[in-house]
């Protein structure tokens, strides 16, 4: 019991000890902070991954047709879809360019189920409508900017034009801005209020400056055509979204598109990436040209008939935030991707969807079974370099953070052995008092814990505290010094993923304990057993 | 010779210091016999090794030969452990230089021999029991109103006294003490010396007293001299 005492009493009375606390703190925290953020984009990451491919994907060569192979496979437990793929490549042209592209083939009823083509689809068009909005916000803007230079060389506003419009650039500017990161139908709506009121408090103020009833009647026909076209962009927006809805509700109970290219993907119809589009100069509904190595069009590109075969209409975009995928990927029906590469009723692979990722293990294991001959495969095994990559560099990362823990302790560890030198004499008094060389020892290694565990249970509060809010702090960070720590359209994200691991938390603070102790107070609990006292009781 | 009235005893005890160059013998062969219920004085020049042998005697240190034996066992036998329970459960020292623990207040000062007797689960059952004694000790040392006072916020006499209290706190059957008024003026010094005769009258408190002053020594039941490392003579009061 006294030793509890002591340790307390005497790292209460020293100030230096709550440094070490703050040392050990501040790794815990640390060590949180970057692993909760890790693991949040990881997990995206993986996400995105997982979304073009298909929870399983198996190949299959053998003699069984692709009805046969898909009855099996649908068989299996957990399986809850499956759809077939056939890869190529292919060089496409558009009026601006060409490039290389994957091209992939598949039954879009099907294929919607096992990825997320559907939704991809989906946040293409959305992202589209929110670019197509910053634009003509800026449309906008450019026309008040000329109304008011007019009515400032007409002399009905007082001071420089330019002066006058700051605010109203300014207070956009982070609207636009905003509109040009990631697009989800929320954003997008609240970006629609705010630009709005950018606008009207903006007109509020220019108003209550001028007396002269020309300018006002000038600025309330302004006022006037910003509603109008506000109005429109709110009936816009709220059409995108009840499309987007529609359509979602629609892939779910298997269905297709409901966009201005009706059922896509019939015939010479392809969805491409997105970043493919500025590349090639196309829009949505514009045609391109598609050669393949096994096509007629790339032997005979006299033949006007040919040229005109080899002809398909961009029906729609996708999205995957994979910015591999969307400049390189090309979707087509099946059928069509058979017949452009004479590979007819051949298939490349089966993408296979899974009641709960935690069963793809064993879902790839039945398949084997029932599909002698079939090679299956998870997504993550099919990316293993990558998510070996990450797991890498998240443990490089670890360790190089723990290091902030080692100083801690060696900190701890000068905190201590001064302790003791200091004490001698106490540790002396103790003696004489009755304790013995070990319990007086312990005194320190106590010291140790209390500080470890003060010092990592404080850090693991100020991390999960930090992470729950952290991009209320990068929010705070933009606005005092304008930096963007987080910039959203670089990671296709709208605020910073994290996840906060419960055996991860235990995986940070119990080493740092077991680590600080050992390496902090260890050592002075063995020099206070071997310490002379005898000596210290004598003299004052 | 083993006497019913002798409660510890040294016996051709030795004590040699490693200093450079070579070792430097201080205690040379001491034989000492205390007796129960006896104030022993224990007086000689300064260095010729009086605080080196209460120490050995306490079991604050180890004889380089020799031996202590105290109620008839012998100390060398015993183990650290076994020796820290010994000046736990029987014995109690006072210190020239007081030698109070700094970041605790009186009354805590008095309580650590009782929290270092006493098991952790144990303690959280007597304790209420043990802040009664404390706080009695230090009443009886005319300290009632300084319970709460860090060794800083007193005196040298006050500070001696809640030493005494410390040293009592777990009822010993011997008090060791080291020049106790080596730091004191007179009055004071007459004041802690009372004390200590004082217990000795009313309950018969072994006492081993190291000190320079001749009329301590006189007052006591009996007197060693120390002269070179040996004792030279033992007298009577
Ligand atoms: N740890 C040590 N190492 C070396 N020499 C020591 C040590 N402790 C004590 N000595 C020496 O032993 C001798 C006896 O010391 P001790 O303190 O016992 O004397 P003392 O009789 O109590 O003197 P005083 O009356 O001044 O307190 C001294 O010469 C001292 O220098
Ligand atoms: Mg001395």
């Amino acid at each position: 019991m006294y030793r509890f005492a002591i340790a307390l009493r005497y790292l209460r009375s020293r100030k230096i000890t709550y440094l070490s606390v703050i040392g050990v703190a501040v790794g815990v925290a640390a060590l949180i902070i970057v692993m909760a953020v890790m693991e949040g984009f990881e997990e995206d990451f993986k996400d995105r991954i997982r979304g073009m491919l298909s929870d399983v994907v198996v190949r299959y060569r053998g003699e069984k047709s692709f009805e046969e192979v898909e009855k099996s496979i649908l068989s299996v437990e957990h399986v809850t879809a499956a759809a077939p793929r056939l890869r190529g490549m292919a060089l496409v042209m558009g009026p601006g360019g060409r490039g290389a592209v994957e091209i992939v083939g598949i039954d879009v009823s099907k294929e919607v189920r096992v990825s997320k083509l559907a939704e991809y689809i989906i946040n293409s068009r959305v992202t589209g409508m929110a670019k197509d909005l910053a634009q003509a916000i800026e449309a906008l803007e450019m026309h008040f900017s000329f109304r008011t230079a007019e009515l400032a060389r007409l002399g009905l506003l007082p001071g420089k034009a330019g002066e006058r419009l700051k605010p109203l650039h300014e207070s956009l500017r982070e609207v636009k801005s905003r509109l040009s990161k990631e697009g989800s139908p929320d954003l997008i709506g609240g970006q629609i209020r705010d630009a709005e009121q950018c606008f009207k408090t903006w007109l509020g103020d220019t108003s209550s400056a001028i007396a002269a009833p020309d300018a006002r009647s000038a600025l309330s026909g302004l006022e006037e055509g910003m509603e109008t076209f506000f109005r429109a962009r709110r009936a816009e927006f709220e059409e995108t979204r009840r499309r987007a809805e529609a359509d979602l509700a629609r892939f779910e109970s298997g269905g297709g598109f409901d966009s201005p290219f009706n059922e896509p993907l019939e015939g010479r119809e392809l969805v491409m990436g997105e970043e493919l589009l500025p590349h090639l100069r196309v829009a949505r509904g514009d045609r391109v040209r598609l050669y393949t190595a096994g096509s007629k069009g790339l032997s005979s590109v006299e033949d006007e008939e040919d040229l005109a075969k080899s002809e398909f209409t961009v029906a729609g975009t996708f999205r995957s935030r994979m910015y591999k995928s969307d400049s390189k990927i090309v979707f087509m029906p099946i059928r069509t991707a058979q017949i452009l590469q004479a590979k007819e009723g051949m298939i490349s692979e089966i993408g296979v969807k899974v009641d709960d990722q935690r069963n793809a293990e064993a879902v790839k294991r039945a398949i084997k079974e029932v599909l002698p001959g079939a090679d299956a495969q998870t997504w993550a095994e099919k990316r293993r370099s990558l998510i070996a990559a990450i797991n890498l560099e998240k443990g490089f990362l670890s360790a190089v953070l723990f290091m902030i823990i080692v100083v801690a302790a060696f900190n701890m560890l000068g905190t201590f052995v001064m302790m003791v030198t200091e004490k001698t004499r106490d540790l002396g008094i103790l003696k004489s008092l009755g304790g013995s060389t070990a319990g007086i020892a312990s005194i320190f290694f106590l010291c140790g814990v209390f500080v470890a565990t003060a010092g990592s249970a404080i850090g693991a509060a100020a991390g999960l505290l930090f992470v729950d809010n952290i991009n209320e702090i990068e929010g705070a960070v933009h606005s005092l010094t304008g930096i963007t720590p987080f910039p959203r359209d670089v990671y296709y994200l709208d605020s910073i993923p994290t996840i906060v691991n419960p055996a991860d938390v235990f995986w940070i603070v119990f080493p740092t304990v077991a680590v600080s102790v050992l390496l902090g107070s260890v050592f002075p609990a063995i020099k206070a057993a071997m310490l002379g006292t005898e000596h210290a009781l004598r003299y004052e | 010779m083993q006497d019913d009235r002798t409660i510890l005893k040294a016996v051709e005890v030795t004590k040699d210091f490693p200093i450079e160059g070579g070792i430097l013998p201080v205690l040379k062969g001491v034989n000492l016999d205390v007796h129960k219920g006896e104030i022993l004085a224990i007086a000689g020049k300064s260095g010729v090794g009086k605080s080196t042998l209460l120490h050995i005697l306490g079991m604050l240190d180890v004889p380089s030969s020799g031996s202590v034996v105290y109620d008839g066992s012998d100390l060398a036998k015993l183990s650290t452990a076994g020796r820290a329970e010994v000046r736990s459960r029987h014995f109690g020292f006072i210190f020239q230089f007081y030698h109070l623990l700094p970041e605790f207040n009186a009354i805590e000062n008095v309580l650590m021999p009782a929290m270092i007797g006493t098991g952790m689960l144990k303690w959280f059952a007597v304790r209420g029991a043990m802040r009664k004694r404390a706080r009695m000790l230090l009443e009886k040392a005319g300290l009632g109103e300084r319970l709460r006072h860090r060794p800083s916020q007193l005196s040298g006499g006050e500070r001696q006294r809640v030493a005494i209290a410390r040293a009592l706190m777990n009822e010993p059957k011997i008090l060791f003490c080291d020049e106790p008024t080596g730091n004191l003026d007179s009055k004071t010094s007459a004041e802690i010396v009372e004390m200590i005769w004082g217990l000795n009258r009313e309950s018969g408190l072994t006492t081993i007293i190291v000190t320079h002053d001749e009329s301590i020594a006189k007052k006591a039941t009996r007197t060693a001299r120390m002269v070179d490392g040996k004792m030279v003579q033992q007298s009577s009061g």
